[in-house]
């Protein structure tokens, strides 16, 4: 029996990935809770302001994916609007876009994910980074991560008018085109960011694959959860980051459908738990049935890996290529155990999203390329003016840590009245919470806690998502500072453990 | 290069000298050329710039105390002949370090929420000293810590600040949407401001020091 515990609204988390793990009376866990902070006053915040403003005012949400605010806030605008950019605009848009992908994928694996697996995951946290890397593999990884940053930077800034925080989306499309001289820069680089990301799916294969110890960590049950995936695809069902559809597959790989962003309330209902001011977005059309995966159970997720598992494929030939062997990959040594269950094109292993994520990189890279390389990229029409009244519109793109949306609604002067977001992570709330949960039932059993393990565990299942609750670069403070609390079935601490605060 | 970072808290510097009349050169920036192969080092080789930051989100109330003190010490230095440069971002860890490079000396103003002081508490702090969860801005979740980042950089040869200073204002509000500081935070954006100008003078006596020896 598993005493109630009542959690005061003040012990509410304010900047710490809090968690809580309450056991039973046999000292076995019997619930968890991963607390989150919230930016609060969002809407009242944009209410008043003209629906203009939005592609600038999102972006100064969050310092690690402006980008992705500003393409969401353009799109929903153009929407409010009714208007369709000329075709070289919305080009212009994607291929800033991608180049951001490139530096975000870029950073994420090589700052993040990466040093789980080349310091190993056993390594002192202090070592697990960017500087451990460079000392590990050498000085020339560094200086390759720098320069895609570096050309991802150079590209936002000669399309978005700025490095980091875009400027140049308005209603309709763009404030200004791009010269010969500047499509010549940025083929170039494109090109260099295709090596790149090659190269960078060749470490992964060294590093990880030809690992057989990491190769079981990925495949293993852990870090495994069965839900349903969420991702945008083009009209050929291949992954998309800027425009498209929204798919949804489930466990067993069966489409459960897909639909244009603003169809999104129809399929996306909200969970509200009284332990925690987040909300846990779910599947309307299955329901919600508590944490638990499977395909009764609503949660989605909303990641590299969902977006490669709700595509038929990719869009440019090498990463299409590299889609394929993962799939080869992960399918048949999910098949040699589970084959009975799930004989489908599903990936669940969150750890394969590093994987997914390099995938990803190449892609964005190609497409790169191939827009830079569009003869319509340098045209001079790239806006077109909005003549009907402004209402309501929503705009959505996949951003590196989820489908994003923006949802506005204005009155006839385009002053807005009403917003609302569902940003990338918050997708991916509850299946976070199953990996939690998960982590600490595998390391505590019994009464025996494993104290050891279980930061790294939890933290490693994060690094995956790669979360950025709040969208802001302040909430989460350091490397995902992590505090759990372990109480006993009366409610009294047992332990707790902190790591990176 | 070897990069160090001045950790020391220096006493408060005598006041008889302005910020005019420094003897440093003006700052000259390169054509910016994206061409492959380019050196990242090369890139910007503006050396001897001081550069102040303003870090912090100016959309979340106190969040934004950094961009605040910036914005005062730029006006202070309307006129004056000193080359220093102010700069306001949102970013930590990787990006903020790429923007350090190339400049000589650093002075960053931030929001840092300890809870262990009351708001408008002003600390001058150092890299190492920081704990991450008293480190604001200065570390991305989502890549590494400036430290990190800084120490990374320096071995990949990108020229870096041999002095970072950092100012922290004890934050209320970080997690509402608002333009404005909360009234204790507002209140130590000028003592701030005069604390990073103290610093900005010293720079310059350090160099005009050096000017005789």
């Amino acid at each position: 029996m598993q005493q109630r515990i009542t959690i005061d609204p003040i012990t509410r988390l304010e900047g710490h990935g809090k968690i809580e793990i309450f056991l039973d009376e046999e000292g076995n866990v019997a619930n968890t809770y991963f607390q989150i902070p919230e930016l609060r006053g969002f809407e009242r915040f944009c209410v008043g302001r003209p629906v203009e403003e939005m592609p600038l005012l999102t972006n100064r949400i969050c310092g690690v994916c402006p980008e992705a605010h500003h393409m969401a806030a353009a799109k929903a605008a153009d929407a409010v609007y009714h208007v369709d950019p000329p075709p070289a605009a919305k080009k212009l848009r994607e291929l800033l876009y991608s180049a951001f992908y490139v530096t975000d994928h870029t950073t994420h694996f090589y700052a993040l994910g990466g040093p789980d697996f080349v310091m190993g995951p056993d390594a002192p946290p202090a070592e697990r980074n960017i500087l451990g890397v460079i000392h590990k593999l050498g000085l020339e990884i560094g200086g390759k991560v720098i320069q895609a940053r570096k050309y991802g930077h150079a590209v936002v800034e000669i399309i978005g008018g700025r490095k980091v925080h875009p400027c140049t989306s308005i209603p309709g499309g763009l404030t200004k085109g791009i010269t010969e001289d500047q499509r010549r820069d940025i083929e170039e680089m494109g090109r260099w960011a295709i090596e790149f990301a090659l190269f960078s799916l060749e470490l992964f294969d060294q590093l990880v694959l030809q690992n057989s110890a990491y190769l079981e960590m990925i495949i293993g049950d852990t870090y495994t959860h069965r839900t349903y995936y969420m991702g945008m695809v083009d009209e050929r069902n291949r992954v998309n980051f800027y425009d498209g559809r929204i798919r949804i597959v489930a466990p067993d790989g069966e489409a459960l459908g897909s639909y244009p962003p603003h169809h999104y309330i129809d399929w996306i209902a909200e969970r509200v738990e009284p332990w925690t001011y987040l909300k846990f977005p779910y599947l309307k059309k299955v329901g919600w049935k508590g944490f638990v995966d499977g395909k009764d159970s609503g949660i989605y997720c909303a990641t590299p890996l969902s977006r490669l598992n709700v595509a038929d494929g990719m869009a440019t030939p090498r990463a299409q290529e590299a889609y394929e062997k993962f799939y080869d990959t992960l399918v048949l040594e999910e098949g040699k155990r589970y084959s009975s269950t799930y004989p489908t094109k599903v990936v669940h292993h969150r750890l394969a999203t590093h994987w997914a994520r390099l995938i990803e990189l190449l892609y964005a890279a190609e497409r790169w390329v191939e827009l830079a390389t569009d003869p319509e990229i340098t045209s001079d029409n790239v806006h077109t003016v909005p003549t009907e009244k402004p209402t309501e519109g929503v705009g959505c793109v996949e951003a590196p840590r989820g489908t994003l949306t923006h949802h506005y609604w204005t009155d006839e002067r385009g002053i807005l009245t009403r917003v609302n977001l569902i940003v990338g992570t918050t997708n991916n709330y509850a299946p976070i919470s199953l990996s939690v949960n998960k982590a600490a039932r595998s390391l505590i059993q019994r009464g025996t806690i494993v104290t050891e393990g279980l930061l790294n565990q939890i933290e490693m299942a994060f690094r995956a998502y790669d979360p950025c609750f709040g969208c802001a670069t302040h909430s989460l403070p350091g490397q995902m500072p992590l505090e759990v609390t372990i109480r006993d079935a009366d409610g009294n601490p047992v332990e707790v453990l902190r790591q990176h605060c | 290069m070897r990069l160090t970072i001045d950790l020391t808290l220096q006493p408060p510097l005598p006041t008889a000298r302005g910020l005019t009349g420094t003897q440093s050169a003006p700052i000259e920036r390169g054509k910016k050329s994206y061409a492959p192969g380019m050196d990242f080092v090369q890139l910007r080789r503006d050396r001897g710039e001081v550069l102040v930051i303003g870090l912090g989100n100016p959309l979340l109330g106190d969040d934004g105390v950094g961009w605040h003190i910036a914005q005062q010490v730029e006006r202070e230095l309307v006129g004056a002949s000193a080359p220093v440069e102010v700069d306001y971002l949102a970013v930590g860890g990787l990006a903020l370090m790429e923007r350090l490079a190339g400049c000589r000396r650093a002075i960053i103003a931030d929001a840092i929420v300890t809870g262990q002081t009351p708001p408008g508490t002003l600390y001058r702090l150092a890299l190492d000293d920081l704990p991450a969860a008293f480190a604001g801005h200065l570390h991305s979740a989502h890549d590494a810590s400036l430290a990190v980042a800084l120490k990374a950089g320096a071995a990949l040869g990108i020229p870096l600040p041999e002095q970072v200073y950092i100012f922290g204002v004890e934050a209320a509000s970080v997690c509402d949407f608002a333009e404005t500081l909360s009234p204790p935070v507002a209140a130590c954006v000028p003592q701030a401001a005069r604390a990073v100008l103290e610093v900005l003078r010293q720079f310059e006596l350090e160099d005009s020091g050096s000017d005789f020896s």
